[in-house]
């Protein structure tokens, strides 16, 4: 039987596929319904910006040269 | 995700965190997913979605295995004797490509197989790659579907000895 067939594709060779896709997962068992409560998706994530040394208060200004 | 369909099945039915599964994939441009058998692609940072919800007869839904060696020993057969890939029947997606394996979460309508799932929707988990692959493969992967990838261990290794 065959399942589904893509473009430009015989029907042998669309019942070659199928019959590869049916053989490798096994028999039919149950069926479930799965909604998740979070995103299974990652988000993108923004660029880290560049971490910056921290800066400092001078604490004598007149020896810090210009 | 359209849940309407999903809102007057039982509520003994539904369950709220994804199956996982395991599967391989080829490597398109060096920085995408693509399906080894229908050629695919999957979508980075977007869940890819079966063109029909699978039901309990047929072979739609995104396929994956239920135990992560049968992944690893399909990506060792197919790497070691290209059956499917130079089979007349199965397209070669690619002239030049590396194959991975790798965990999937799967959602939404899934038929459970004994060897694994036929699922609505699905996402990498993690991708896990042999030990010739391409690093800078690794990083665009990595950034382009926000997943770690990781090198196979030594034990998954030995599941593809013999094949």
């Amino acid at each position: 039987m065959i399942y589904s067939r893509l473009p430009g594709e015989t029907v042998k060779q669309a019942a070659r596929r199928n019959e590869v896709l049916a053989t490798y997962i096994g028999p039919f068992r149950e069926k479930r319904i799965i909604i998740p409560t979070e995103d299974p998706v990652p988000t993108r994530s923004e660029p880290k910006p560049e971490q910056m040394p921290e800066e400092r208060p001078v604490e004598n200004p007149e020896l810090v040269p210009a | 995700m359209n849940h309407s369909d999903l809102n007057s099945l039982p509520q003994k039915d539904v369950r709220f965190r994804p199956l996982i599964g395991y599967r391989c994939w080829l490597t398109l441009d060096g920085r995408f997913l693509q399906s080894v058998i229908m050629g695919v692609v999957w979508p980075p940072r977007a869940a890819l979605r079966s063109f029909e919800p699978p039901t309990e007869m047929g072979q739609l839904g995104i396929h994956a295995y239920s135990y992560p060696q049968a992944a690893i020993e399909w990506l060792a057969y197919i790497q070691k004797t290209r059956k499917v890939l130079n089979d007349a029947s199965i397209p070669v997606w690619t002239h030049t490509y590396a194959m991975l394996a790798g965990s999937v979460k799967l959602w939404g309508v899934v038929q459970v197989h004994e060897d694994g799932y036929r699922a609505e929707f699905a996402y990498p988990q993690e991708l896990w790659v042999p030990h010739d692959f391409d690093p800078v493969t690794i990083l665009e992967l990595e950034r382009s579907y926000g997943v770690h990838v990781r090198w196979l261990t030594d034990d998954e290794v030995r599941w593809t000895e013999g094949l």
